[in-house]
């Protein structure tokens, strides 16, 4: 086990996290937009992450330390939400009835998710520092 | 093993030195996935053989004991899913590296030490 892989571990960790924020932007900056190029009000995405570690775990096996690679599928997805309907016959996207359809983005939900990426974010900072400290100071032996 | 430079001491040194690493590894891997879905915390498997070694020492051992008991710690260490935790919990995640840093640096200095004793007693000289 070497230095590099476990900073190539951590670093796919800020990589998600910042896709989630990349993600969260996009999700605030839409959250108004009532026509996509799909015809229908804009649709929520999220990033995922998904482990196939469970495939490789048989019972009580225990697996090596060389197979951890950090985060390895990620996607991102459009989230199945009903539309928010308001009614306002004069817009240009009002449907038959008059109501516009909005994007059901919760701005609440969505500083929530913002404060948790930028923590785990962090968290990840502080992993790839100390792994850092501590291959520097493996370099100081010999020194005075 | 060169009889001169190697002791059993610097061999548990460096095998503790290299069970931090893969320490360091797990808790980096259990971090960055702190928002995979379905992904259980991994931990490393405790050492048996360490465990002995140190039941050895307190007890008090002749040197061949100690040395047959160190040529006996194991190359690589398994990792597990732990069974209490559903999920990363970051504070955990970060007080186990804390304590991990700690212990690595603890270790590097340990054998900093004793590299100056090997190069006095080689020099005959106390600095």
């Amino acid at each position: 086990m070497d230095w590099v892989s476990s900073i190539d571990i951590s670093l796919s960790g800020m990589n998600f996290q910042k896709l989630r924020l990349d993600v969260l932007a996009t999700n605030i900056a839409n959250s108004h937009t009532t026509r996509t190029s799909s015809g229908t009000a804009y649709k929520a995405l999220e990033a995922v992450a998904t482990t196939d570690f469970a495939d490789l775990i048989d019972g009580n096996e225990l697996l090596g330390v060389d197979l951890l690679s950090g985060v390895t599928d990620v996607s991102v997805v459009e989230k199945d939400a009903l539309p928010r309907l308001q009614f306002d016959p004069g817009h240009p996207d009002a449907n038959g009835d008059g109501y516009v359809a909005y994007p059901n983005i919760d701005p609440v939900k969505s500083m929530a998710d913002l404060v948790t990426a930028t923590r785990a974010y962090e968290a990840n900072v502080r992993v790839l520092n100390a792994g850092k400290l501590m291959a520097l100071k493996a370099l100081e032996i010999g020194g005075k | 093993m060169s009889v001169f430079l190697e002791s059993v001491t610097s061999q548990m040194l460096l095998h503790a030195l290299d069970r931090s690493v893969m320490q360091h590894a797990v808790i980096a891997n259990n971090v960055a996935n702190v928002n995979t879905e379905n992904f259980k915390p991994f931990r490393l498997e405790e050492s048996q053989q360490m465990n002995d070694i140190a039941q050895l020492l307190s007890k008090g051992v002749d040197s061949k004991e100690l040395a047959n008991a160190v040529d006996r710690l194991p190359d690589a260490y398994g990792i597990y899913e732990s069974e209490l935790a559903t999920e990363v919990i970051l504070d955990q995640e970060i007080v186990e590296l804390t304590k991990n840093t700690l212990n690595y640096q603890a270790l590097l200095t340990a054998k900093s030490k004793m590299g100056n004793l090997l190069s006095q007693a080689i020099s005959g000289r106390i600095e």
